[in-house]
């Protein structure tokens, strides 16, 4: 058996095992911290940054920062929610956010965040890149406009299907996601992979069954994305 | 005491935010009740009358004259409300950005594969206003005071909107409502 | 040359380790003048790693590149440090001289011309990488010559070398040193007792962050496994920094044996030292060094009479300011993009290959083996109780003596401005650009960890500098080097130079400022690593002690943009359609 410790987050007494992420441990205890690069069962990213919380008054990614006994976490600050946010609105001018035809709108996990943190407009100014679609593959495509750079998926395909894949190319805020060889179409990925479900956003996208909620019955239409985490935790 | 006025103008948009205006349904009834409208297509006054409390602005600026026409909103109107993801980032007439005007142009009358155009010409007409070289967010061109997302916006949405800027409330969506499709 | 000759000889030279994918591609971009996608595929064929992953090694570093480079590469530094009116001037005489602009490469494929980061000349801007070779004091006049000499391949022998600068020879550093004596006293001691003097001595890192190197020794040395590694960062990548070029141009010795000493103390026989790409010119020399050493036994198997094993490579790096970070440069030396990395773990747990590792700056090491050989009470002798020690100043900028000055911890910053020839200066920038700008006011504050701390960086800026435009130079900097793995970091330094350039333009607004404020917090504090966390510090800093020059550009807005111009963003139309806006007042 393991350790077992606690702390607090916003005052609230937490149980974790020792060495799990900050992040696990207050989504068992139905704390939900805001999260984009992040997924279940996959090693942490640590790149959107939304999940930063104040440890002991540092600012800590709560999804790479291991819980400790005894330390003194805040998630919910005025500060954290407002650069939370900012960065969130960054993501939105960064790229090419066509929400209205998108076809993971309404899915999104972005666009959910934005709606759960109440963003109406990104306050940045849009920056417009040109950028490609990868439509090559028979089954799956890649919009590099809606890409926020989770490298989920790179990480989905080396962990869970064996397939090294999806990269990164240049640097800084030239950056990409990029496949090997050259396209989709010439690598060896299924449209069963796993890391086609990965994607939060509608970057890479299985052909051919967008739209397929209505609008209404879609993920995020009626409560903000991590209501089921809160639930799960604090039965009424 | 005089009724406050609302203005409202299409400039790159769709005119699908003006019908998500008259989506509010027989709430229209009690708008009018409200508020008296100036300057907008929903009554063809082309020129501002008088000097208005609001001005909801559809479509972001993709010519010089959406420019004029912003501006002058921005003049006549105490706040300016961006109703509409074209107002907020371009929409969709901003997928052209990034892509240089003179492609845009050759694409659209010359080159595009459904293009039917035994003239080759590109329409330039003087009276034909000049485009910009992208489509600007309103808010690049004249300051906003409130933005409203949506493709177009829910009527609730703009129902709540303009209920709590006539009452001089804040404007607070609740979360059904905040939706950028 | 072919591909299929040089990938498949640079890969054996590595042993086809799939962790020196960057010497392999460092080797194919020198002798075919550029990493192909053949050759990508090839040597991840060869080394048995996803093509995807060359792809991005070979994307993120300034000096490799896809496409076909010149036979020579000439790199002007556009730091904002070195290029003043003469950078430009220079800048411009090199475009004419060779017909060309910057990115572009002359018809017969001999020369390319690029811009490149700070590459260390701050002493003796303009300066500029002609392949490896630096070429400082550039002047038009010097720009013809050096020109002249590459065209005819004579630059070797043309004398265009660069000058030393060292003003100021400290009791550590600089002094004479008896060879092998460190490493002699530290063999004669246990390891934890090595430990214990660097600990007594209160050493704090040089390379900017200032953490005790004994305690971070003590973690290594505690942490568990067989294998551990020293790290020596040379990537002296800050704007403003070289005086690790001095340290290794003149006593090498001194950091491989201190590197020797650090082995000993945490258990590590290997030691890697990272040498940026830009100081590519300076391997030679290092290499004979770790060879005289090795020779006379201070090096190599069998120290201290078979009580220490230890050996050095050199690894080069290739044009990344981000890889001095320190878990960036672990990721560089295992071959890969220069990302940081998640910590925890931290390197002294996991770093290099998963190995402990100790990481320290070449400075640290340098002085580690003076304490060792004259011990720590003599060593805290010097500077402050806080920040004990000389320390290795880089004085650049606007000021009679630009160059190294090896001063004790403590002294202000007008004491240093009178040392060097920089009185009248109307900022002083400690630390480098992720430091602060002092005002005059503020000139009687002392340097070291008690109020200013610095990896030893100073920039004198004299009362001509825009300083806002310096500003802007050194946020384009960080732009540029941001790695892109965290979204604050990669966009926001974006974002903020972008708004810091409207003002500069005259188009800001009184609530720019709050703007700005607002996003470098949001920076400063949700970026993942060190780059992000201090890039927006130049706007920081001169927003706290030079607002006035902010205030002085802003205008009023009446519900304008004022960045919005009408008549620019209607050219297009105007070239593309032949005719003239009609501006109708109403
Ligand atoms: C963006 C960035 C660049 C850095 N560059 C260097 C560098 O060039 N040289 C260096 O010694 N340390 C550099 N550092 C500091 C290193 O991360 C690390 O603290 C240092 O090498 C540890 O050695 P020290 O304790 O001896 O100073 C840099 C840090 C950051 C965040
Ligand atoms: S702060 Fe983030 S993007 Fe910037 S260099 Fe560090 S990890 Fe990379
Ligand atoms: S979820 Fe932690 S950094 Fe993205």
């Amino acid at each position: 058996m393991s350790e077992t410790i606690t702390f607090t987050i916003d005052g609230k007494k937490i149980p974790a095992k020792k060495g799990q992420t900050i992040i696990r441990a207050a989504e068992e205890a139905g704390v939900y911290i805001p999260r984009l690069c992040w997924l279940k069962d996959l090693i942490p990213g640590g790149a959107c940054r939304v999940c930063t919380v104040l440890v002991n008054g540092r600012p800590q990614a709560a999804c790479t920062q291991p819980a400790a006994g005894g330390i003194v976490v805040q998630n919910e600050t005025e500060e954290l929610f407002r650069w939370r946010k900012n960065i969130v609105a960054m993501l939105f001018v960064e790229g090419n956010h066509y929400c209205m035809f998108c076809e993971k709108s309404g899915n999104c996990e972005l666009q959910a965040v934005a709606y759960r943190f109440g963003i109406t407009a990104p306050k940045y100014p849009h920056q417009f890149p040109q950028r490609a679609v990868d439509a090559s593959h028979p089954d799956v495509l890649i919009d590099h406009n809606r890409c926020i750079l989770c490298w989920r998926c790179a990480r989905t395909a080396r962990v869970k299907d064996g397939k090294p894949i999806f990269g990164v190319v240049n640097r800084g805020i030239d950056s990409q996601l990029a496949v090997g060889p050259e396209q989709l179409g010439e690598t060896e990925l299924k449209a069963t992979d796993k890391a086609v479900e990965a994607c939060p956003v509608g970057a890479l996208m299985k052909k051919r069954v967008g739209y397929a909620v209505p609008v209404g019955k879609r993920l995020y239409d009626h409560e903000p994305i991590g209501s089921d985490i809160e639930k799960a935790g604090n039965p009424a | 005491m005089a009724k406050p006025k609302i203005a409202t103008t299409s400039l790159a948009g769709c005119f699908g935010c003006h019908m998500s205006v008259l989506d509010i349904d027989d709430r229209i009834l009690q708008l009018v009740e409200l508020v008296d409208f100036d300057k907008s297509p929903v009554d063809d006054i082309k020129k501002f009358s008088a000097h208005c409390a609001v001005g909801l602005i559809e479509g972001g600026c993709c010519n010089q004259e959406n420019v004029k026409v912003l501006r002058d909103f921005r003049k006549n109107c105490d706040v300016l409300v961006s109703v509409g993801d074209c107002a907020i980032m371009g929409g969709i007439p901003a997928m052209r950005n990034g892509i240089p005007l003179q492609e845009c142009l050759q694409e659209a009358y010359l080159k595009g594969p459904t293009v039917h155009n035994p003239s080759g010409q590109i329409p330039n007409d003087p009276e034909l206003p000049l485009i910009l070289d992208r489509v600007y967010p309103a808010h690049e061109v004249v300051k906003i005071d409130y933005h409203l997302p949506g493709c177009p916006p829910p009527a609730d949405a703009i129902w709540e909107a303009l209920v709590a800027l006539l009452t001089d409330k804040p404007i607070k969506l609740p979360y059904p409502l905040l939706k950028y499709d | 040359m072919n591909l299929q000759q040089v990938v498949p000889e640079a890969a054996a030279r590595c042993g086809r380790d799939p962790s020196r994918v960057m010497d392999v591609v460092r080797e194919v971009q020198a002798r075919l003048g550029r990493v192909s996608d053949e050759a990508i595929d090839l040597i991840a064929r060869e080394l048995a790693v996803p093509p995807v992953d060359v792809k991005g090694v070979v994307t993120f570093y300034a000096f490799l590149s896809r496409k076909q480079k010149g036979r020579t590469v000439i790199r002007l530094s556009e730091c904002v440090g070195c290029l003043g009116a003469e950078g430009h001037a220079s800048a411009e005489e090199l475009q004419r001289q060779l017909g060309i602009k910057f990115g572009e490469t002359t018809p017969d494929g001999a020369i390319s011309l690029e811009h490149t980061a700070c590459i260390g000349m701050c002493d003796q801007g303009p300066a500029a990488l002609v392949d490896e070779q630096p070429i400082a004091r550039l002047t038009p006049e010097r720009v013809k010559d050096l020109v002249a000499a590459v065209r005819e391949q004579k630059l070797a022998e043309a004398g265009f070398a660069v000058a030393d600068n060292v003003h100021k020879k400290g009791e550590v550093v600089f002094a004479e040193m008896e060879p092998g004596a460190g490493l002699k006293h530290a063999l004669a001691l246990d390891p934890a007792g090595v430990i214990g003097e660097v600990k007594a001595s209160r050493l704090r890192g040089r390379g900017g962050a200032g953490f005790p190197a004994g305690t971070k020794w003590e973690f290594c040395a505690r942490a568990a496994g067989e294998r551990k590694v020293v790290l020596c960062n040379a990537d002296e990548g800050e704007p403003g920094t070289f005086k690790d070029r001095e340290i290794l141009k003149h006593v090498p010795a001194h950091v491989f044996e201190g590197m020797a000493i650090a082995g000993y103390a945490i258990g590590a026989k290997e030691g890697i030292l990272y040498l940026r790409g830009e100081y590519a010119y300076m391997l030679p020399a290092l290499e004979k060094t770790l060879d005289e050493m090795r020779e006379k036994g201070v090096l190599g198997k069998g120290l201290g009479g078979g009580k220490h094993d230890f050996d050095i490579r050199v690894q080069l790096g290739a044009g990344a300011y981000v890889c001095g970070e320190e878990s960036a440069l672990i990721s560089s030396c295992e071959g890969g993009r220069g990302v940081p990395k998640d910590r925890p773990p931290f390197p002294v747990e996991r770093g290099y290959l998963g190995l402990p590792t100790v990481v320290n700056n070449v400075e640290t090491f340098a002085t580690v083996a003076r304490i060792l050989e004259k011990g720590a009470g003599w060593f805290a002798s010097f500077g402050t109780r806080d920040s004990t020690g000389t320390k290795l100043f880089s004085v650049s900028g606007d000021c009679a003596k630009p160059g190294i000055y090896e001063l004790p911890y403590g002294l202000t910053v007008r004491e240093l401005m009178a040392l060097v020839g920089g009185e009248g200066a109307q900022a002083v920038l400690v630390g480098g650009p992720s430091g602060s700008f002092v005002k005059p006011e503020d000139f009687d504050r002392k340097i070291g960890y008690e109020a200013l701390a610095t990896g030893g960086s100073v920039m004198v800026f004299g009362p001509r500098r825009d300083l806002l435009e310096v500003v802007s130079g050194f946020m384009r900097f960080f732009v540029d080097e941001s790695c892109g793995h965290c979204v604050p970091c990669r966009v926001g330094n974006v974002l903020i130079k972008e708004r810091l350039d409207k003002i500069r333009a005259g188009h800001g607004v009184a609530e720019d400022l709050g703007y700005l404020e607002e996003l470098c917090a949001t920076v400063k504090r949700m970026s993942r690593c060190g780059l992000g966390q201090t890039s927006p510090n130049p706007v920081v800093t001169t927003l706290a002690s030079f607002r006035g020059l902010y205030e002085r550009r802003l205008t009023e807005s009446n519900g304008l943009q004022p960045d919005f111009d009408l008549n620019a963003a209607l050219q297009a139309a105007v070239k593309a359609q032949g005719r003239a806006p009609v501006f109708h007042e109403d």
